[in-house]
């Protein structure tokens, strides 16, 4: 599935037109910040993301995103992109204005294949590298989890887990459960169980006492059975209103309020007369004595004459005050005896005006008990009256007896015919709601049955995802650690490796060893340029180990915080790890564009560069050539000095590479000015090390031997007697004429150009890479011994 | 329409067989449930995330299919 060409137009920063042909190889793309090279990146997340792309996913960018996926200035075109792959299959989009879009694919089943590419296992960038290793374990396991192919996994048991609460929802689960309770209750307190045989007897047992023919038919018995009972019911209405009434005329205890009565009224009417007598008589003595009481201690009494003690007198009088206070109380209680009747009674006709009570009264069966009533009601018994006459009492205590009586034995008959009534009705009104109750429980059972199952496959699905999960991480971590090696290599930092928490299974740590002390995080000790590096390992293990090996990796600005060395690494892990995949990269940095250029074979790899984007009409824009020379020489009629400036950059960086490259041993020089060497020290060396003979081979013509490469020296040093005069002068902004930069131009990349074979058009370092003892290009001609 | 419960088993993904080993119980109990879902897990249906839309119209179905409905009439 290699990419032949992308064409776009109008879509992020391309105009019009912008192709990038790939010739089904590799490709290292350097264009200056904002150039516009993540617009290819972009495009293919497009593509492989069904349409959107993830920084966009923002409110600005709109529900299409169409505010961001267009060229801001495509006016009414539409925005298209076309990717041709090997095989000649080809996937179109285009955009219209809105960001609406149309996927076509050729052949069409090409769109099954496009689909299966997840864009997470194929393009990488920056900021994902660093917002990955700086998440958290959740974040990363989420991360992760379609990187390891387990997503689909994770969505079933979402699926699962919110199918099952629409499920209870849309069944109204919660309603049925709350009514099923409510009516088993109801119904275990009349039917002990369920079975078939209790209801049977249940029903027997009540229809005994309400139908005299049974039907045959069950549900007819329930009928018929309701049907009485209502019947009875609605007889028994008045009976239970009477029964209510009687109950409450019992109630007022009317008996022993009117023995109460007799009692209190018969002792304060003793008491009272026999005070009235006594009364009169002390006063009448306590007259004549006051005339003749003195000082003595003996006094005459002055009610039987007789000579008393004084103190006898006094404990005399105030007996007697003592039962005049008795008799008062005696005459309230009697008071209250009298009103607490007379309430009753009054209460008690009251209720007798009642319709139904009256009409049962005119019954002749009641007639002793009406007649009762009435004699009572004659007495006009009123508690303001001081007393009831002994006459009246023998009016109103025979008949209050009748009423007790007959009362009490009415009570008495009614009450269990009305409470057996009630329960049988009720126990009716079950036995019709036992269909609903098994319809309920039955229902109630299928939707947990259901559940149940959900539950089921929940379970062993999560197992599942959990047990993959830990297989793959184990397998991966190895793959990390190893390319971390490759990137790091003799660093301390050992047993990287992804890990499952024990706490929790849907989180994933990075763990690793940090000069020999565990670590739960890289946040914790490594820098932001390790932690980049250790996303980078973990990105490129897992697009490694996909298993879709054709599918093309793209990195997009993925160095941005290695250093120099590391960088280095990179390109070797590319070069060792990923010669079968197709690679797009994306970078800014000049340097490491030239030191690619120099590293990767150029039979498998192109090298393209953008230049500096200008304005949205005119979008994307290549550099005719890949050298850097022909640049310098396009600034020669403008820029002069400029030129001359950046011949000798580019001599700066290039050589520095080809130094490393063909292992030239340099003094150490103290501190940072190891990196700051120029061209002229480089070649210098280069041409010394040449000098010196059996270093550069070439083949010779028909033979398979090797001669000397000597015929380069002269122009090296040509190239280093005009760099020093010319190309100082052009840096330091002297004055240099358009020959001259012309000249150095022409003689640099003359210099550099011997490093490159004639025939397989790579450099003489390309091959044998881990050799010991020399390098030499991919056909072999061109050789550099270095034992 | 007619559902497609013969799919081969080897033609299965790990995450089709796994459900459909948690659906056994239904072959029995509830026929037509296990048709219903079945059918859906033959589509791939469970392994794309789901909108509500298409969860709650299977979530219908399968209530469709509980007994409980047709035997009592609330009314």
């Amino acid at each position: 599935m290699k990419i032949k060409n992308v064409e776009l137009s109008w879509f992020r920063g391309s105009a019009q037109h912008a192709i990038l042909e790939t010739h089904s190889k590799s490709v290292v793309i350097y264009g200056p910040n904002a150039s516009g090279k993540s617009t290819f990146p972009d495009a293919f997340e497009y593509l492989f993301k069904n349409g959107k792309i993830h920084h966009l996913s923002h409110e600005y960018s709109g529900r299409k995103q169409e505010k961001g996926v267009r060229n801001t200035h495509a006016g009414e075109n539409n925005s298209e992109l076309v990717f041709t792959f090997e095989g000649d299959k080809k996937a179109s989009i285009l955009i219209n204005e809105d960001g609406t879009n149309v996927f076509t694919f050729e052949p069409e089943t090409f769109k099954d294949m496009i689909n299966s590419c997840k864009a997470n296992q194929i393009i990488l960038r920056q900021d994902e590298i660093s917002n990955f290793v700086n998440s958290n374990k959740g974040e990363k396991y989420s991360a992760l989890l379609p990187l390891l192919g387990l997503s689909e996994l994770e969505t079933a048991i979402e699926n699962f887990s919110n199918l099952k609460e629409l499920l209870l929802e849309e069944s109204q689960f919660q309603e049925i459960e709350h009514r099923y309770t409510g009516l088993m209750e109801e119904a275990s307190k009349i039917i002990p169980s369920f079975d078939e045989g209790q209801i049977q007897k249940s029903i027997n047992d009540i229809g005994k006492r309400y139908l005299a023919i049974f039907p045959k038919d069950h549900s007819e018995v329930i009928e018929k059975l309701s049907l009485a009972i209502e019947e009875k019911i609605k007889k028994v209405n008045s009976e239970v209103k009477r029964y209510t009434i009687l109950k409450q005329i019992d109630d007022e205890n009317l008996t022993k309020k009117l023995n109460d009565l007799i009692k209190n009224q018969e002792q304060s009417s003793h008491d009272i007369d026999s005070l009235l007598g006594r009364k009169l008589d002390v006063l009448e003595r306590s007259s004549e004595f006051s005339k003749c009481l003195g000082e003595e201690d003996r006094i005459l009494c002055p009610s039987c004459g007789q000579e008393i003690e004084r103190a006898k007198y006094i404990r005399y009088v105030e007996s007697e005050l003592k039962h005049l206070n008795k008799v008062k109380e005696i005459y309230q209680k009697a008071k209250n005896s009298r009103r607490s009747f007379s309430d009753s009674i009054k209460q008690v006709i009251q209720k007798t005006d009642d319709e139904d009570i009256s009409k049962w009264l005119e019954l002749v069966t009641q007639k002793e008990l009406n007649a009762s009533f009435k004699k009572i009601s004659e007495q006009k018994i009123d508690e303001t009256q001081e007393s009831f006459t002994q006459e009246k009492l023998n009016i109103i205590k025979p008949n209050i007896v009748i009423i007790n009586d007959i009362i009490k034995k009415e009570i008495e008959k009614t009450l269990p015919a009305v409470e057996a009534l009630l329960i049988d009705k009720e126990a009716v009104n079950i036995i019709k709601k036992i269909p609903e109750i098994e319809a309920l429980g039955k229902k109630m059972k299928g939707i947990k049955s259901i559940i149940d199952v959900f539950d089921q496959a929940e379970t062993s699905i999560h197992e599942e995802l959990k047990n993959k999960t830990q297989f793959i991480i184990n397998q991966i971590s190895k793959d990390i650690m190893g390319m971390w090696s490759k990137l790091h290599p003799g660093e301390p930092i050992e047993d990287i490796h992804l890990n499952i928490p024990d706490s929790t299974d849907e989180a994933i740590d990075i763990c690793l060893k940090f000069h020999g002390v565990d670590q739960s995080s890289p946040r914790l000790t490594l820098s932001e340029g390790y932690r980049n590096s250790l996303g980078l390992c973990i990105f490129l293990t897992l697009a490694k180990i996909s298993g879709k090996l054709d599918q093309p990796i793209l990195l997009d600005d993925i160095i941005t915080s290695q250093d120099r060395e590391h960088r280095s690494f990179v390109a070797d892990l590319l070069l060792t790890d990923f010669s079968c995949r197709q690679i797009l990269l994306f970078t800014h940095e000049r340097e490491w564009f030239s030191e690619l250029t120099y590293r990767l074979p150029h039979s498998n790899w192109i090298f393209l560069k953008l230049k500096p984007w200008e304005k949205p009409e005119i979008g994307l824009q290549w550099i005719g050539s890949f050298s850097d020379f022909d640049e310098a020489l396009s600034l020669l009629s403008t820029d002069v000095t400029s030129a001359g400036n950046k011949a000798r950059g580019i001599m700066d960086t290039n050589l520095s590479i080809i130094a490393d490259k063909l292992k030239i041993t340099l003094t150490y020089i103290r501190g940072d000015k190891n990196d700051h060497r120029g061209a002229v020290e480089f070649l210098e060396h280069i041409t010394s090390e040449v000098e010196k003979g059996k270093r550069f081979r070439k083949k010779t013509e028909n033979s398979d031997s090797y001669e000397e490469y000597s015929e380069p020296i002269n122009d090296w040093k040509t190239t280093i007697s005009l760099l020093i005069p010319w190309a100082n002068r052009a840096s330091h902004g002297g004055y240099v004429t358009n020959a001259e930069v012309e000249k150095l131009i022409e003689m640099c990349r003359k210099s550099l150009d011997y490093f490159k074979c004639s025939d397989c058009g790579e450099f003489a370092w390309i091959s044998n890479q881990e050799s010991r003892k020399r390098l030499q290009c991919c056909c072999g001609k061109l050789q550099w011994r270095y034992d | 329409m007619p559902v497609d419960t013969n799919h081969s088993e080897q033609e299965d993904s790990l995450i089709k067989k796994l459900i459909k080993e948690s659906l056994d119980d239904f072959k029995v109990t509830n026929e037509k449930a296990y048709e219903i879902l079945i059918s859906h897990v033959n589509e791939g249906f469970f392994e794309s995330r789901q909108t509500p839309k298409p969860l709650r119209d299977l979530a219908n179905q399968l209530v469709g299919t509980i007994s409980g409905d047709d035997d009592f009439d609330e009314n």
